[in-house]
C-alpha cells in the first residue's frame, strides 16, 4: 500500500485498536476484584440474551408468546425450586453433622482392609491414607476459617457488582458493543466484526446450553433420589447438576459423592436405587439433551474437547474448564477463517 | 413507501395531498423519538432518498437503519481488495469511491477503473447472500468517505426480530441481482452473437 492519508490513517487506526486491547486486557488482569463481577455479569448477559430479545421483537403476539415460553416453566419451577431451597441448608447442616461419623466409619474401613492385607498377602501398609485425608481437610478447614473473612468480603463485592454491571450490560450492551465496533480498524472491521459475533453467539450458546443441561440432570438426579428415598437429594443433585457442567468427567464427579454417602451410611439406603437414578439421568442426558442442545454448539473431536478441558484447568481452574469448550470451539473458527484465507481454492 | 417520498411523489405529479396524518405516520412520529437529533436518528432521512429502499416505510427505515455500522473512510484508504472475503453490504452516505478491477498475472497486475459510487449508490451485496463470497473488485475511497455497512449478523438479527424488515430488504437485493443477471445475460447473448458473426455461425 502506498503512503496516501489513507494508509497511514489506516495503520494509526490498527496501533490505537492493539493498544486500546491492551490496556483493557491489562486492567482486567490487574484488577480481578473487577473483572471477576464484569465476567460472570458478562456470562450472565448471554444466558439472558433470550429475554433481552423479547424487548426487540416486533409485534405484541410474538412477545406474549415468548413471554410464555418463559413464564410457563418458570411457573412450573416454583414448587420444586422453593422445596429444594428450603430443604438445602438443612441437608447441608446434617451431613456436616454426619462428618465425624463418617470419619470413624472410614478409619475403621482402613483398618479392616489393612488387616485383610496382612492376614492374606502378609503385606504391610504403613501408608495411612485416612488419616491423611483427614489431616488434610482439618488443615484446610483452618485455613479457610482463617480466610473466611476475606472470602466472605470478596463474596458480598462479587455479588453486589455482578447485577450492577449485568443491569449496566443489559441495558447499554448495545451501545458499548457499536462503541466497541467503532475503534475497529477499517482494514479489520468485516472479519473482526464476524468472529467477534461469532464468539460471542459459540460462548453465549454454550454457556446457556450448558446450564439448561445441568439444570435438567441436576432436577432429575434430585428428583429421583428423592422419590427412592436416599439421603441428601437436594444436595446430591445440585452437586450433579455443577459437575456435568464439565464435560465427560462431570458425571462421573457427580455420582462419587452419593457412592460414598451410600457406602458409608449403609443403614437405610437404597444403593441400587441410587445408581438406577443416576444411570437414567446421565442416559437422558447423553440421548436426548446433549444432542438436542450441545453437539450442534461444540462440533468438537471428542480428543480436542476432552485436551482443551485439561488445558482449560491447569490455566484457570473451574472456570477455565467451563470456557475451554467454546474457546475451543472458536479458534477452530479462527483456524478455517485463517485456511481459507491462505487457501481460497480449497473448501475449508 | 416512506411518507416523505409519498408526499414528494404527490407534489411533483400534482395529485392532492392527504389532508390527515394517518396511524402508520403517527406511530412513526412516536417511535423515532422526536426529541434526538443524533446523526444515527438522522439516517432514515438519508435513506430515504436511496432508490433500493423506495418501498420502505418510515417506520421500517428507522428500524432498518439502526441495523447499520457507520465507517468512515479517508481519501486512498481501501474498503476491500479483490479476493478479499467479503461479509457486508454498503450504502455511499458522502463521498466518492473508485470501483477497481485488477487483471493479469500476479506479478504485472494492472488496475482498470470500472465504476465511480456516489452518495445513495451501493455495493458489495454479493457479501450478504453467498456462504462464502470473495469480492469481485477493490473498492478505495477517492475522498474522504462515510458508509452505511449492513453485515451478516446484522442481516440474520434484522430477519430474526424484524422479519418483515429483513424479507424486505432481501427482496430489494434479490432484484439487484436479478437485474445485474438480467444485463450479465444480455451481454453474453451480444458477444455470442458478434462471436457468432466473426466465426460465421449462426
Amino acid at each position: 500500500m502506498k503512503d496516501n492519508p489513507g494508509s497511514i490513517r489506516s495503520r494509526g487506526q490498527k496501533w490505537f485498536f492493539v493498544l486500546l486491547l491492551g490496556v483493557a486486557l491489562a486492567f482486567l488482569l490487574l484488577f480481578p476484584r473487577l473483572s471477576f463481577p464484569l465476567a460472570s455479569a458478562y456470562v450472565i448477559s448471554l444466558v439472558a440474551r433470550p429475554l433481552r430479545d423479547l424487548y426487540h421483537v416486533s409485534t405484541p403476539a410474538r412477545r406474549l408468546g415468548l413471554a410464555l415460553l418463559f413464564l410457563v416453566p418458570a411457573t412450573l419451577l416454583i414448587f420444586p425450586l422453593g422445596r429444594a431451597l428450603t430443604a438445602l441448608p438443612q441437608e447441608i447442616a446434617e451431613m456436616l453433622r454426619s462428618l465425624p461419623r463418617l470419619e470413624a466409619l472410614l478409619r475403621m474401613k482402613s483398618g479392616e482392609f489393612r488387616d485383610l492385607m496382612w492376614t492374606a498377602f502378609r503385606w504391610r501398609l504403613d501408608f495411612d491414607l485416612v488419616a491423611l485425608i483427614s489431616r488434610g481437610v482439618h488443615q484446610s478447614g483452618n485455613a479457610v476459617i482463617v480466610l473466611i473473612p476475606r472470602i466472605m468480603g470478596a463474596f458480598f463485592e462479587w455479588l453486589l457488582l455482578t447485577p450492577l454491571f449485568l443491569w449496566f450490560l443489559l441495558r447499554d450492551g448495545a451501545r458499548l458493543r457499536a462503541r466497541f465496533l467503532l475503534t475497529m480498524p477499517n482494514a479489520w472491521f468485516e472479519r473482526g466484526y464476524i468472529l467477534f459475533h461469532q464468539f460471542n453467539g459459540k460462548f453465549g450458546d454454550y454457556i446457556t446450553a450448558k446450564t439448561v443441561e445441568a439444570s435438567i440432570v441436576g432436577a432429575l438426579v434430585g428428583g429421583g433420589l428423592w422419590l427412592v428415598d436416599f439421603p441428601y437429594p437436594t444436595l446430591l443433585g445440585i452437586l450433579a447438576g455443577v459437575t456435568n457442567i464439565l464435560p465427560y468427567v462431570g458425571p462421573v464427579l457427580g455420582w462419587l459423592p452419593a457412592l460414598a454417602v451410600g457406602l458409608l451410611r449403609p443403614e437405610g439406603t437404597n444403593l441400587l436405587g441410587m445408581n438406577i437414578v443416576y444411570l437414567a439421568a446421565n442416559l437422558v442426558d447423553m440421548a436426548l439433551v446433549f444432542p438436542l442442545l450441545v453437539s450442534k454448539i461444540v462440533n468438537l473431536h471428542p480428543l480436542i474437547v476432552v485436551s482443551s478441558v485439561v488445558v482449560g484447568s491447569q490455566i484457570a481452574g473451574v472456570g477455565g474448564m467451563l470456557i475451554s469448550v467454546p474457546v475451543a470451539a472458536f479458534l477452530k473458527l479462527l483456524v478455517i477463517e485463517a485456511h481459507r484465507s491462505l487457501y481460497p481454492e480449497i473448501k475449508s | 413507501m416512506s411518507y416523505e417520498n409519498d408526499i414528494r411523489r404527490r407534489a411533483s405529479q400534482g395529485e392532492s395531498l392527504p389532508g390527515k396524518v394517518d396511524i402508520s405516520v403517527l406511530r412513526y412520529l412516536w417511535q423515532a423519538g422526536p426529541f434526538s437529533f443524533n446523526d444515527q436518528e438522522n439516517l432514515p432521512k438519508f435513506l430515504t432518498r436511496v432508490p433500493v429502499l423506495n418501498s420502505f416505510s418510515d417506520n421500517e427505515l428507522r428500524i432498518f437503519a439502526k441495523a447499520l455500522h457507520l465507517r468512515r473512510f479517508a481519501a486512498g484508504e481501501m474498503v476491500f481488495r479483490q479476493g478479499d472475503v467479503g461479509y457486508g453490504f454498503y450504502f455511499v452516505l458522502s463521498g466518492v469511491l473508485d470501483v477497481i478491477h485488477q487483471t493479469g498475472p500476479v506479478d504485472e497486475r494492472r488496475d482498470h477503473s470500472i465504476a465511480r459510487l456516489e452518495r445513495y449508490q451501493y455495493f458489495g451485496e454479493m457479501g450478504l447472500l453467498q456462504d462464502y463470497n470473495r469480492r469481485n473488485a477493490s473498492v478505495v475511497a477517492a475522498e474522504d468517505t462515510v458508509l452505511l455497512g449492513l453485515f451478516k449478523p446484522d442481516l440474520e438479527a434484522l430477519l430474526d426480530r424484524h422479519p418483515v424488515v429483513g424479507a424486505k430488504f432481501l427482496r430489494e437485493v434479490s432484484l439487484i441481482l436479478a437485474n445485474r443477471l438480467g444485463a450479465l445475460m444480455d451481454t453474453v447473448t451480444q458477444l455470442r452473437h458478434r462471436l457468432g458473426d466473426t466465426e460465421g455461425t449462426p
